[in-house]
């Protein structure tokens, strides 16, 4: 038997799988985003570009993607800065070095249920220590309360950030420990300061990593679905696209229009992955 | 001696106010989960709160076993987790071992569609495979919640565990055929314990992902029977009374099976996940 046969063979069970649970479904969202299927009615027939030209002219429609860009955009910025920061600090050698990083690393690790009522719980305006720890500190007439509609967007871009953060955290530490030390210790006796070392020597090395972290970060927090629903998400004030989806196809049972949003999304991603690989492919050949 | 201290004191401080802001941020709502589920009733809602406990009250942990499903849903997570780790880590070692092995017109093609895939949101796919499964029957079986959590497995498993395998010298196998093996005894017995490191990592990894996940359980499991821990969690909190203890003590045990695979993976983390997600 030829090689490329074996190959083939053993491709083919991840071929099939991949096939029948990720390319089959985006074919019939695509078909579905065209119906107004509903989730009780049997029967469907197709409405052309309706859910798609309906969207576009609701301004809620419009809400959600402000607030989407807006969720992505100030996630990934802070957590970028903060995880820098974090990787530079954990990169350091002091004595525990490892149980200081697996505490870093730790809120990546929980389920996001989990996080979500916890910090929930941390945040409540009456027994929350959280909300009693920030009267302390900055007394006003009363506490605020960070679970209102006025606080929910700030409160969850906070629990965003400490959630994903330490995964910006691992990237930029296993980069950091490529970076010959050699190179370092030269400018040091050249007199440069931390600072310097930094902007002329660490940063640069770490721009390629920074550069698809960002894209791929906005990727995933664009979509990103369970902690800014179970969060934030089951009132109106948080509207993000995936939560928009959501509702659409689980509350109120609308599949067509839910189909629309999600393959809104799903353009948007596939625009991203391409940016994403053509970088990546252009990295390796620069490297190469 | 004192001089060089004072040095390395004056030199480390901003380092020690970074560690100890990092440990109180990262570490205290993890504390509180833990203090409030074995908080007694009369101290939970205290104002200003209370830091500490001296009388652990081991209640909610008592209520959670009594008056909830607990140990179904876990055994539902436990199922459907160790199905598709299984299943997932199967399919895409076969396929890294083809893709690196065995490589034939259209396995690039191959491997940057895997990569598509590996960036699809979950929020996505689960719309179109709700309607699916309700068609095929699927919605509320383990089979179904298994295949499902696998294909999220196997586009960042494969694009993981492609490097390992491409770092096992040809010439090991090769050995191996002169002492008269066959390929799949080769592929046992030399390729696989090399490339353990990354088969571990992939498997945590799969494994959590299927535990964690709240969307796909919540859109395709309806029956409390077959509920999964993040879903049944939820609907414990959405409950008419909440009944904070209970709730903690379910999220400190969701927690358990999460705290040993981190430990058992933490050496990989950085190398593999660095490694295979980023580059």
């Amino acid at each position: 038997m030829p090689g490329w046969f074996w190959g083939a063979l053993l491709l083919s069970p991840a071929f099939f799988l991949v096939l029948g649970v990720i390319a089959a479904p985006i074919a019939y969202l695509v078909r579905l985003s065209f119906t107004d299927a509903h989730a009780y009615l049997p029967k469907f027939g197709s409405v052309g570009f309706d859910n798609y030209v309906a969207l576009l002219r609701a301004p809620h429609f419009w809400d959600s993607v402000r607030t989407t860009v807006w969720y992505a955009g100030l996630t990934v910025g802070l957590q970028l800065v903060l995880g820098v920061l974090i990787a530079l600090l954990l990169h350091q050698r002091f004595r525990g070095r490892g149980v200081v990083r697996l505490v870093a690393l730790a809120p990546y690790m929980v389920p996001s249920i989990v996080v979500a009522l916890v910090w929930r719980w941390l945040l409540d305006p009456t027994t929350g220590a959280y909300s009693w720890a920030i009267d302390k500190v900055w007394p006003g007439s009363e506490p605020p309360n960070l679970l209102s509609p006025s606080f929910i967007f700030w409160s969850l871009v906070v629990v965003s950030v400490w959630m994903f953060t330490p995964f910006i955290v691992i990237s930029v530490l296993a980069r950091l420990q490529t970076i010959d030390p050699s190179t370092l210790e030269a400018a040091t006796v050249d007199g440069a300061g931390a600072w310097r070392r930094f902007w002329s020597i660490v940063l640069p090395e770490l721009k390629p990593v920074l550069y698809t972290l960002i894209l791929l970060r906005f990727m995933f927090m664009f979509t990103k679905f369970d902690v800014v629903y179970l969060f934030a998400g089951t009132g109106t004030e948080v509207r993000t696209l995936p939560v928009l989806t959501f509702q659409r196809i689980f509350g109120e049972a609308r599949l067509g229009s839910g189909a629309a949003v999600a393959m809104i999304l799903f353009v948007l991603l596939m625009i991203f992955t391409t940016v994403y690989l053509r970088t990546l492919y252009r990295q390796r050949e620069e490297t190469a | 001696m004192t001089t060089a201290l004072r040095r390395v004191a004056r030199v480390r401080w901003y380092l020690l106010i970074g560690i100890v802001v990092l440990v109180l941020v990262n570490g205290f709502p993890f504390y509180w989960m833990a203090l409030t589920s074995v908080k007694p009733g009369t101290e939970l809602f205290s104002f200003p709160p209370r830091f500490f406990t001296t009388a652990p009250d081991f209640s909610g942990f008592e209520r959670l076993f009594e008056t909830t499903n607990f140990l179904t849903y876990a055994k539902n997570s436990l199922i459907i987790a160790t199905g598709a780790t299984v299943v997932s880590v199967a399919v895409s070692a076969l396929a890294a071992y083809g893709l690196t092995r065995f490589p034939f017109p259209g396995s690039r093609a191959f491997s940057t569609a895997i990569l598509y895939a590996y960036t699809f949101a979950p929020i996505v796919i689960v719309v179109p495979l709700y309607g699916m499964f309700r068609e095929v029957g699927l919605i509320n079986s383990y089979l179904g919640m298994i295949l499902a959590y696998a294909s999220f497995g196997v586009p960042f498993s494969l694009w993981l565990l492609q490097p390992f395998f491409r770092a096992i010298p040809a010439e090991l196998e090769e050995a191996a055929f002169v002492d008269g093996a066959n390929r799949a005894k080769s592929a046992w017995y030399v390729v696989l314990p090399q490339a353990a490191p990354g088969l571990i990592a992939v498997s945590v990894f799969t494994f959590l992902l299927a535990w964690e996940d709240y969307l796909f359980a919540r859109v395709l499991i309806t029956q409390e029977e077959l509920k999964t821990l993040p879903i049944a969690l939820h609907d414990l909190y959405n409950a008419s009374l909440q009944d904070w203890p209970l709730l903690m003590a379910a999220a400190v045990l969701i927690n358990v099976p999460v705290l040993i695979a981190f430990l058992f993976v933490q050496r990989y983390l950085v190398a593999g996940w660095g490694a295979g997600a980023i580059k």
